[in-house]
């Protein structure tokens, strides 16, 4: 199976969207920033029940555990962390080849989106 | 022998000429010694040539001839592509052959249901991009899950503590709401 992760910044700074985010502009454009950009993407290929972990900038982390594929959905445990303090730990289920989003977090002078994809083969 | 009971019961059915051949030469052998049957049979054969005389006088006054033309024009006039199409239709949606109908709507409605299973990686069959939060903890942070009604997609949104020192310190934030 396979894991990306996006981390965008969303910001008030001035108009502007990331080409490189056009896949999510839809989702990204519910929330009224007038600025998103794409901080990092990376793809990576998991095992089951081996967690797997992406670099958030500013010094976070994030864990996703594949957990189970069945019906066409994907159960992922995800941890987010800064260091040795945790933010959140979830699991979820999601579509094969869907995403979602985790946001909030502060970063510099703007809010971090981190998006989930999973796509089990 | 037979009776006359048995007789006049059967002898509508002899004048017409339905009655099998040993009981038709019974019938009549009856007939020709039993005055009383003899007179029923007459009384049969005058009733019967009565409604006849009155059907062929009635059916004299018939415009037999408006009515066939009606029919022949009918079967000669070219009808529209909808009332063939129709026509065509007509017996499929008899009651009787209705019964197959039941079976296919209820087959069809549970695959267009299963489409999802059935056709995972079909792209335009599952647009359902909506993600189940099976469980959650923030660890003392507020935080809320979102489904964006458009996309279906779910957001989870962690609301930092702006109390806490070290993220205050290090990321000075002015809000930490989402802006919608």
């Amino acid at each position: 199976m396979q894991l990306k992760v996006q981390t965008i910044i969303a910001t008030n700074d001035s108009d502007c969207t990331d080409p490189k985010l056009s896949g999510i502009k839809s989702q990204l454009q519910v929330f009224k920033y007038r600025c998103y950009r794409l901080l990092k993407e990376e793809t990576r290929d998991a095992k089951w029940q081996t967690r797997a972990d992406f670099e958030i900038p500013g010094g976070r982390s994030l864990l996703v555990t594949p957990q189970n594929y069945q019906g066409n959905r994907t159960s992922l445990k995800v941890s987010l962390v800064g260091g040795d303090k945790p933010f959140l730990d979830t699991t979820v289920s999601l579509r094969n080849r869907g995403n979602f989003l985790s946001a909030g977090l502060a970063h510099e002078k703007g809010v971090l989106f981190i998006s989930i994809w999973a796509t089990a083969e | 022998m037979m009776k006359c009971e048995a007789v006049r019961d059967n002898l509508g059915a002899w004048l017409d000429g339905e009655v099998g051949h040993p009981e038709a030469d019974q019938i009549r052998g009856h007939l020709e010694g039993c005055p009383a049957c003899l007179a029923e049979k007459k009384r049969l054969d005058q009733l019967q040539s009565s409604l006849q005389e009155v059907l062929r006088l009635e059916a004299a006054t018939v415009p037999f001839e408006l009515f066939w033309n009606g029919v022949e024009r009918r079967i000669a006039e070219k009808l529209p592509w909808r009332l063939q199409l129709l026509d065509w239709l007509r017996p499929v949606f008899y009651p009787g052959r209705l019964a197959w109908a039941i079976p296919v709507v209820i087959v069809s409605i549970l695959g267009l249901l299963s489409l999802d299973q059935i056709l995972p990686e079909w792209p335009w069959v599952n647009k359902n991009n909506r993600t189940a939060v099976e469980s959650i903890d923030a660890f003392g942070f507020n935080v809320a899950v979102f489904r964006e009604y458009d996309t279906k997609t779910t957001v989870i949104w962690l609301f930092e503590n702006q109390d806490d020192e070290e993220q205050s310190s290090a990321e000075p934030i002015q809000d930490d709401n989402p802006t919608f």
